[in-house]
């Protein structure tokens, strides 16, 4: 029994416009480059700059959201990258102000390496798999899992102490 | 607020929380700027907000970043080795490399099988992947040979040409089976798009040593009874792989990925006939319960 061939296939895919991929995938991409750089202004400036790429690049785009995923947080890393002097005497995200167990996970999260920040925050607010991670971050999946593992074991020994 | 709480969960609350701070964009009537540099800005009227990439400087340190990147490319110095055992022939790592991505890239007429282990703390995960283009098999196992508790099975996928038709996903370990919506919901994610496959994240990891010019030839291997050419890079995350590749069609004959959890990966490429492609097919046991 072939059985991959008895599921329906819903061929008719809707193609999303710009502008409602805009209108739907704003506020999410916002969020999730936010929670990686610590900056409100940092996060949105690198969403416009996404959106701009993905306007090019639309027409050839299979999977936008994903392409555009992929775009902030290849965004940010290069940001971490070239912001590394001014991010290691940075000392934490300055506001919103949360209360006090948040703001103390954040600032810690915010100090990881970047990659493992990156790691942790698309595996438990972004909640994806590992290979997802290891897609998103160009990694082989072993060392997305690597990744969260160290930033978790990070987390557990600055939260003891 | 989340103390007594285990780790994961305080980060997805705390996480929540913040993010929660980036409202929805407002609903209204859509607008274009036009901003310096020719580029468009587009979005609800009332979210416009000005950035710091619109100041120009940004992008032009981007070009120059970009200008750097290509000069240093120009410079990098490709190692070359004579093989041995290889008539004598001189081949550069980047050569093989490039000729290793162009091989996985071409290999759509065939079946790729992969064999995945990865050695993590808590356990020796396995997978093995059958890929024939866009149709997929997937079966995740246990150290013990047992089926995994959350991703469990045997799964096949394909894909039309315009997207996802969807996936069967059969459950060994509470004998069910259910139709999913695509792949990524096997793995548990709404991505519609499916996940990277094996040969795609090697082929993604050598092109990564082509572009950084890191690439180093170890030499040839016997694997297997077979020759092979060992290919040696460093990754962006600390992390180093090798990869040994049939020097007649340059695949993968095996990957091994070196980083805090060793991920080892074992590749065959059939022929697609009609006795290799049945093994893209899920059947589903009887006795099997059906799943909603």
């Amino acid at each position: 029994m072939r059985v991959h061939e008895s599921v329906a296939c819903d061929a008719e895919q809707n193609v999303s416009s710009f502008e409602e991929i805009y209108r739907a995938q704003w506020a999410p991409m916002t969020r999730l480059a936010l929670l990686m750089t610590g900056s409100r202004e940092t996060a949105e400036d690198l969403v416009h700059d996404a959106f701009l790429r993905l306007e090019g690049a639309l027409a050839s785009v299979e999977d936008p959201v994903g392409y555009l995923r992929r775009i902030v947080v290849n965004g940010v890393y290069g940001r971490h990258r070239r912001e590394k002097v001014e991010r290691s005497h940075r000392a934490g995200p300055a506001a919103p102000v949360f209360n006090p167990e948040i703001d103390e996970i954040w600032s810690i999260v915010q100090h990881l390496p970047p990659r493992q920040c990156q790691a942790v925050i698309l595996r438990f607010y972004g909640d994806h798999t590992f290979d997802e991670i290891a897609a998103l971050l160009d990694c082989p999946t072993g060392t997305a899992k690597s990744l969260v593992h160290r930033a978790l074991e990070r987390l557990r020994q600055e939260l003891e102490t | 607020m989340t103390e007594g709480l285990d780790l994961e969960t305080r980060l997805t609350s705390a996480f929540r929380e913040i993010a929660a701070t980036v409202p929805e964009l407002p609903a209204g009537p859509w607008q274009e700027t036009k901003l310096q540099r020719g580029a468009v800005r587009r979005g609800p009227i009332n979210s416009m907000r000005r950035t710091s990439s619109e100041n120009g400087s940004s992008n032009t340190r981007r070009r120059l970043l970009v200008a750097g990147i290509g000069v240093a490319a120009a410079m990098a110095v490709v190692a070359t080795i004579v093989l041995a055992g290889g008539g004598g022939s001189t081949l550069s790592a980047q050569t093989v490399a490039v000729r290793t991505v162009a091989a996985i890239q071409g290999a759509s007429n065939l079946i790729e099988v992969n064999e995945r282990t990865i050695f993590a703390p808590k356990g020796v995960e396995k997978s093995t992947v059958w890929r024939y283009g866009n149709r997929v098999r997937i079966e995740d196992f246990s150290e013990t040979g047992k089926p995994q508790s959350e991703a469990a099975g045997q799964f096949a996928y394909r894909k039309c040409s315009t997207g996802p038709c969807g996936a069967i996903e059969v459950n060994y370990s509470d004998r069910t089976w259910r139709a999913l919506p695509s792949i990524a919901a096997y793995r548990g994610s709404n991505d519609s798009s499916p996940r990277p496959e094996s040969s795609d994240q090697v082929a993604s990891l050598v092109q990564q040593g082509i572009n950084n010019h890191r690439l180093k030839m170890v030499g040839s291997k016997m694997l297997g009874g077979h020759t092979t050419l060992e290919l040696e890079f460093p990754g962006a995350y600390g992390h180093t792989t090798r990869l040994w590749v049939d020097p007649s069609t340059y695949l993968p004959v095996k990957s091994v990925v070196f980083s805090g959890f060793t991920t080892t990966q074992e590749y065959q490429w059939l022929p697609a006939s009609s006795a290799n492609l049945p093994l893209l097919n899920i059947a589903i046991p009887a006795g099997f319960a059906h799943r909603g």
